[in-house]
C-alpha cells in the first residue's frame, strides 16, 4: 500500500506540478482574468476614449469636408459640458429624460408587481404559462416589437379599427407616438427582468408567514399589506432600480414610438453623434447621462443597503 | 359541558389520497390532547383543518360548541404556534406578539400593555425592540408562543412547536409550555412525532396512525394499556413473545411458548386454545434474577447475550429457550450491572403485564 502511494507521487513530473500550485494560490486571478479582460477591452477603454472625445472642441458646421471630421484632436475644452448646461434645449431634454425614467419605474414596478403576484398565487400549471406571458417580449427583437405596437395601436391599428367598428368612437383615438406608447414600450422591455425578480422574491417568503397572519385574525387584504407586501419590498426596489435605469437610457422607444418633444438624452446622443455628426457633443451628454444615473442611483443603493443592515441587527 | 373542540367524523382527501379517515374526538375545556403518530399519518392535515387551513371533504369541526366549516381562519377564535415559529422576520418582538390585536383594532396603548403583559408570561420581559434574526430558537419559540395567546383565543393549535430545538432544550421547553397552558388554563391541541413530549404534557394522547386515531386515553394508559399492536409498538420498546394459546379460563389465557415455557396473560377476543399469538411485554416490566423465586409468576429462563449500560439503568439482551430474544432494562443501584454476558438468568412477569396481539 505505501509503495503504491509513493510510486504515484514521485510519477508526477516536478514542473506540472510547480504550474498547479502557482495556479492554486492564484485561483481568483485567474478566475477574474477572463471578464476582466473582456471589460477593459469592451467596456472601460471605449468609455475612456469617448471621454477623452467629450472634451474635444467640436469641429462646427456639418463635419464634413470642414477640417475636421466629427471633433478635433488633440483639443482639450470643457466647452461641450458648458453648452450643455446653458442651453434651455439640453437642460429641458435632461429633465424630461429623469422624468421618464421615474415613470418607467413607477409604471412598470406596478405592473411587475401585478403579474408577479398573479404568479405566485397561480397553481403549477397556470404558473408556467404566466411564466411565458412574462417573458414572451425577449423572444423576439426589440424592433420587431416596437413595430407590433403600431400594428395594435396606431391610427389604423387593430385597436383602433375594432373601436370604430363597434362604434365606440368617432376618430381613431392617439395611442402611438405620445407618452403612453412611449412607457408602454418602455414597461415591455424592462418587464421580464422586473417580473422575475419580484416573482424570486415573493417565492422567497415562507408560506406560514401567511398561515400565522391568518391564523392571528388577518383578512387577505392585511395579509398582503402587513406581510407580502413588506417582505417583497427588497424585489420592489430592484424594479424600482432596472425600470429607472432603463427609462433614463430609453432610446428605442421614445425613437420609434415617441414624437420630438418626447425625445430622451439617449435620442440626443444619436442625434449628435450620427446626425450632426458633433461626436464631442455626443460624448459629453453621453457623459452628463451617466453622470445623472450614477447620483441618482448611488445614495438609492445607499439607503438599500443600511436597510439590510438594519435589519440584519 | 360544551368542549372546546369537538371533531366528528372528519375525512380530508388529496386527490386520491386519504390524510384523515374518519377521525373523531373532542378537546374539553383546559385540557391538553396531543396528536402523536409518524410523519405522514393525518396528525398535522387534522391540526390544520381545525385551524382552517384545509377545508375538511367532510365531517365537522366545532370549536366552542360552533360548527365553523365554514368560517375562514382569520375568523376562527385560535391562537396557533408552527413548526418553524413563522415569525415575521421584518416586525419587532413587539409587533410580532401584538399583531393580533392589531388585527382586532386594538388601540396602540392597550396592545403594548398587553404585550409586555405576554412577553412576561413567557419571562421574556423587555425583549420588545428586537427584531426575531436576534433570538435564539428558544426565544423564538416563547415569542410565537406568546404571539398565539396575546388575543385569548378559546383554543390553542401547536403544530410539533419544539421539532426545531436541540434535545436539552427541548426538555426544558417542554416542562415550562405544559406549565404556562396550565396556568391560562387554554384548551390546546398538540401535533407532535415524538412520544416521550406526548407522554410528558398531555392530559389524554391520540395516537394516530394511517389517518386514523388508534387510541385516544391518558398517557400512562396508552403505555401500558395500548389498544392495537401499532400504539404497542410505537410508544416505546416492547417484547414480542411467541407462542400458542393452551387453555383460556377466567379471562386468563396460558399460553406456550416456543421454548415450552407456559405463561400467563390475560385473554382477549380471539383468544382460543390453539390459535397462535404474540404477547407484548415492556422491558421494565419484566424482572431479571439468577433464581426468581417460586411464587414468580411466568418463569422464563434464558442466557444474557448482549448488556447495555446506560448509567442510570441496563438493558440486557437474553435469548430464552426457543431461540427468542426478550430485552429487559433494570434500574441499577449498583456500580456495575450485576449480570453479564453468558450468564443463565431467569425472567419473570405479572400475568397482567402482558398484552395479547393477536
Amino acid at each position: 500500500m505505501v509503495d503504491i502511494s509513493l510510486a504515484r507521487r514521485t510519477a508526477w513530473p516536478a514542473r506540472p506540478d510547480g504550474l498547479i500550485a502557482w495556479a492554486g494560490r492564484h485561483r481568483a486571478v485567474l478566475l477574474f482574468s477572463p471578464v476582466a479582460v473582456f471589460l477593459l477591452t469592451f467596456c472601460l477603454f471605449p468609455v475612456l476614449f469617448l471621454f477623452r472625445v467629450s472634451l474635444a472642441s467640436n469641429p462646427g458646421g456639418t463635419g464634413y469636408g470642414e477640417g475636421h471630421a466629427f471633433y478635433v484632436p488633440g483639443t482639450w475644452t470643457l466647452d461641450n459640458y458648458v453648452r450643455f448646461f446653458r442651453d434651455d434645449h439640453f437642460r429641458q431634454l435632461a429633465i424630461f429624460t429623469v422624468e421618464l425614467g421615474i415613470l418607467t419605474a413607477l409604471a412598470t414596478t406596478f405592473v411587475s408587481y401585478a403579474l408577479a403576484y398573479q404568479i405566485y398565487r397561480a397553481g403549477p400549471r397556470l404558473k408556467g404559462i404566466l411564466l411565458m406571458v412574462a417573458i414572451l417580449p425577449k423572444f423576439t427583437n426589440v424592433l420587431v416589437l416596437m413595430y407590433g405596437f403600431l400594428v395594435v395601436f396606431g391610427a389604423h391599428g387593430l385597436l383602433n379599427r375594432l373601436l370604430l367598428a363597434t362604434g365606440a368612437v368617432r376618430e381613431p383615438v392617439p395611442m402611438v407616438y405620445n407618452l403612453f406608447s412611449v412607457v408602454l414600450g418602455e414597461i415591455v422591455l424592462i418587464l421580464p427582468y422586473s417580473v422575475l425578480v419580484i416573482a424570486a422574491v415573493l417565492h422567497a417568503i415562507d408560506p406560514a408567514l401567511d398561515d400565522a397572519a391568518r391564523g392571528l385574525g388577518a383578512g387577505p387584504v392585511r395579509v398582503f399589506s402587513e406581510v407580502t407586501l413588506p417582505l417583497s419590498l427588497p424585489g420592489v426596489w430592484v424594479s424600482v432600480l432596472l425600470g429607472f435605469i432603463w427609462g433614463v437610457g430609453a432610446f428605442v422607444a421614445p425613437y420609434l414610438l415617441g414624437n420630438a418633444e418626447l425625445y430622451t438624452l439617449a435620442v440626443e446622443v444619436d442625434r449628435q453623434t450620427n446626425w450632426r455628426l458633433n461626436w464631442a457633443m455626443g460624448a459629453a451628454i453621453a457623459f452628463i447621462l451617466m453622470a445623472i444615473i450614477v447620483v441618482l442611483v448611488l445614495p438609492f443603493m445607499q439607503m438599500q443597503r443600511d436597510k439590510a443592515a438594519e435589519a440584519r441587527g | 359541558m360544551t368542549p372546546a373542540i369537538r371533531v366528528v367524523d372528519l375525512v380530508k382527501r388529496f386527490g386520491g389520497v386519504t390524510a384523515v379517515d374518519h377521525v373523531s374526538f373532542a378537546v374539553a375545556k383546559g385540557e391538553l390532547v396531543s396528536l402523536l403518530g409518524p410523519s405522514g399519518c393525518g396528525k398535522t392535515t387534522t391540526l390544520r383543518c381545525i385551524g382552517g387551513y384545509e377545508p375538511p371533504t367532510s365531517g365537522a369541526v366545532e370549536i366552542g360548541g360552533r360548527i365553523v366549516n365554514d368560517v375562514p381562519v382569520h375568523h376562527r377564535d385560535i391562537g396557533m404556534v408552527f413548526q418553524n415559529y413563522a415569525l415575521f422576520p421584518h416586525k419587532s418582538v413587539a409587533d410580532n406578539v401584538g399583531f393580533a390585536l392589531k388585527m382586532r383594532g386594538v388601540a396602540r396603548d392597550e396592545r403594548r400593555r398587553r404585550v409586555a403583559e405576554a412577553l412576561a408570561l413567557v419571562e421574556m420581559p423587555g425583549y420588545e425592540a428586537r427584531y426575531p434574526a436576534q433570538l435564539s430558537g428558544g426565544q423564538r419559540q416563547r415569542v410565537a408562543l406568546a404571539r398565539a395567546l396575546i388575543h385569548r383565543p378559546s383554543v390553542l393549535l401547536l403544530d410539533e412547536p419544539l421539532a426545531n430545538l436541540d434535545r436539552k432544550l427541548r426538555q426544558s421547553m417542554r416542562v415550562e409550555l405544559k406549565l404556562i397552558q396550565e396556568k391560562v388554563g387554554i384548551s390546546t391541541l398538540f401535533v407532535t412525532h415524538d412520544q416521550e413530549e406526548a407522554l410528558v404534557m398531555s392530559d389524554r394522547v391520540a395516537v394516530m396512525d394511517g389517518g386514523r386515531i388508534h387510541q385516544l386515553a391518558p398517557p400512562s394508559d396508552v403505555y401500558h394499556r395500548p389498544a392495537t399492536p401499532f400504539v404497542a409498538t410505537f410508544i416505546g420498546e416492547t417484547n414480542y413473545l411467541q407462542g400458542r394459546v393452551v387453555t383460556v379460563a377466567a379471562g386468563v389465557a396460558t399460553v406456550r411458548t416456543a421454548g415450552d415455557h407456559d405463561v400467563t396473560v390475560p385473554a382477549v377476543d380471539g383468544c382460543v386454545p390453539g390459535r397462535d399469538i404474540a404477547i407484548t411485554v415492556r422491558p421494565e416490566r419484566i424482572d431479571i434474577a439468577r433464581r426468581a423465586s417460586a411464587a414468580a409468576p411466568n418463569r422464563v429462563t434464558g442466557t444474557v447475550e448482549f448488556v447495555t449500560y446506560l448509567g442510570a439503568s441496563a438493558s440486557y439482551r437474553v435469548i430464552v429457550a426457543g431461540g427468542q430474544r426478550l430485552h429487559v432494562t433494570q434500574p441499577l443501584t449498583t456500580d456495575r450491572p450485576p449480570f453479564a454476558e453468558g450468564d443463565t438468568v431467569e425472567l419473570s412477569w405479572m400475568p397482567d403485564r402482558g398484552l395479547v396481539v393477536v
